[in-house]
């Protein structure tokens, strides 16, 4: 009962942070994906990007978005910058690598959108014997 | 006997009226006038050569005036109808308020714009310089005391670096204010003298006094590393930042950060319980940093009231000059609150071991308000001129 209440207690102190407060730096990673147009995603398409396509696309004012899983289970996220814009300059500078992104979730009108505090390639795990 | 005297008295009135006659054939027909001189500044001493027409003879009647002062027959050298060579006297001096010369003939003639002695035209004043990006300056001037006179031509710029050659002089307009000068290096600090010039090819003189000031350009900042408008967000935005990292190194370019990279913040705004604070985050106790300490930015005590970051700005001193306290501004206060100009802090941030980077940091104001947004995602505008040269307060020091 006791643990259920801390649990209770965490989960709302983290549902509402805002800028006053933060318990911690995130450590772990909101999300890993990979680096898509809206375009392609809404086609189906399979359409892999490099950095030059990406950045073309996104130069054409083609919306980036970061995809998580794969199949029916993939989601589009949308990913910004801690200054309100959109951050498909940061996606397409590392748009050939899987990413991890820091930071915070949330649905804004329906919308998945990450709120980013720091973007960076998935660091390799190494396997186990 | 009488009819003869009578006779030779007729002819001696008739000879009479016809001797004068002659003589008057021999002075000035017209009005005398003036055409030119052949110097519009003359020292005390010097020869001046006045051109025109219809002076006449050299009579007792006939004069030079320099300004309101009658040169005496000694100081005419020599006088035709056409030209008259005159040795000013040596009586004027430089501190003579002569402005014109005037012949008298018949009549006075027109008065031409003559400076004597004072050759050298006061010097500008007051030169104040704000930086408009990282290869230009605008600088403004209290215009010369001469500058209303005829012969006054304009100014000349001498930008020099110390110890380095001067540029090349650069003719500035009399009316031109401020006064835009390109190609500079950020971080070098310039000397700029303002010269007055008279209109006068003989002489072009300049003054000995030009006006001075130091200063160097800075990077200008519209718009964050991501293309974005620097906007601080209020405290109780979910997803965006309420701090603000004026250059960040790694996007070259001022940063937003969230309370999660508190350690990166210089200044920030807080918006909780109806207030408007901006400043120093390291003054400001409202917010948690549990992310690390933010970095020091400190805030002068200058500020300017206004909506462009290059108009209303300028400064004749180093920033250094000014004094600087880590410290929050309500901008619910009367003085920002009741105009409908933005306002520009000037704000130094410190990078550890006491060098300093300054900059001008301009809170915008649309439609009379500071914060813009709505609901949680309400936010402050920034524009921010960065000098990215450690130790360098925009001016010598």
């Amino acid at each position: 009962m006791k643990n259920l209440l801390l649990l209770a207690i965490l989960i709302f102190t983290l549902a509402f942070t805002t800028n006053d407060t933060i318990a911690q730096k995130a450590k772990k990673p909101v999300v890993t994906g990979k680096v898509s147009t809206l375009a392609n995603v809404i086609t189906l398409g399979t359409e892999v990007l490099t950095v030059e396509s990406a950045t073309s696309m996104m130069e054409k004012g083609q919306p980036l978005v970061l995809v998580a899983g794969t199949g029916k289970k993939a989601k589009v996220y949308f990913v910004m910058n801690a200054d309100g814009s959109m951050a498909s300059k940061k996606l397409a500078k590392m748009a050939d690598k899987e990413l991890e992104i820091f930071g915070s979730k949330s649905i804004k009108n329906g919308l998945n959108v990450i709120s980013a505090d720091k973007i960076s390639e998935k660091m390799m795990t190494p396997s186990k014997k | 006997m009488f009819k003869k005297i009578y006779f030779l008295l007729s002819l001696l009135v008739i000879s009479s009226i016809l001797f004068t006659s002659c003589e008057e054939s021999l002075v000035a027909t017209g009005d005398a006038e003036i055409t030119s001189l052949s110097n519009v500044i003359g020292l005390p001493g010097s020869n001046l050569t006045i051109n025109g027409n219809n002076f006449g003879l050299n009579s007792a009647t006939s004069k030079v005036f320099v300004g309101t002062y009658e040169l005496p027959a000694a100081n005419i050298i020599s006088w035709s109808d056409s030209k008259i060579v005159v040795k000013l006297a040596d009586i004027l001096t430089s501190s003579s308020t002569a402005t014109f010369i005037q012949v008298k003939a018949d009549a006075l003639s027109n008065k031409v714009d003559f400076y004597l002695g004072n050759t050298i035209p006061t010097a500008p004043t007051g030169l104040r310089a704000t930086s408009i990006n990282s290869t230009t300056v605008h600088i403004t001037y209290a215009a010369s005391a001469d500058a209303g006179k005829s012969i006054f031509a304009g100014y000349e710029l001498i930008v020099s670096t110390d110890g380095g050659a001067p540029l090349a002089p650069k003719s500035i307009a009399k009316n031109v204010n401020p006064i835009e000068v390109t190609g500079l290096v950020e971080g070098t600090i310039y000397t700029f003298e303002l010269r007055s010039v008279y209109n006068n090819a003989a002489k072009n003189a300049i003054s000995t006094n030009a006006a001075e000031l130091t200063w160097s350009p800075a990077s200008r900042f519209d718009l964050t590393g991501n293309d974005s408008e620097i906007k601080v967000f209020g405290t109780d935005s979910k997803e965006f930042g309420s701090g603000l990292n004026l250059y960040d190194m790694d996007d070259a370019s001022p940063k937003i950060f969230k309370i999660s990279g508190s350690d990166m913040w210089q200044l920030c705004l807080y918006t909780r319980n109806n207030t408007l604070e901006f400043g120093s985050a390291v003054a400001q106790t409202k917010y948690s940093y549990n992310a690390g300490a933010p970095k020091i930015a400190q805030i002068g005590t200058t500020e300017f009231l206004t909506d462009d970051l290059n108009v209303d700005t300028f400064l004749g001193e180093a920033l250094n000059s000014i004094a600087f306290t880590s410290k929050v501004v309500n901008l619910k206060d009367a003085k920002y609150a009741n105009q409908n100009k933005g306002v520009v802090f000037i704000v130094r941030t410190d990078d550890g071991n006491g060098a300093y980077n300054y900059a001008k940091v301009l809170v915008v104001k649309k439609n009379g308000n500071f914060l813009q947004g709505t609901g949680d995602e309400v936010y402050v505008q920034c524009k921010i001129s960065y000098q990215k040269v450690k130790g360098v307060p925009y001016a010598k020091f």
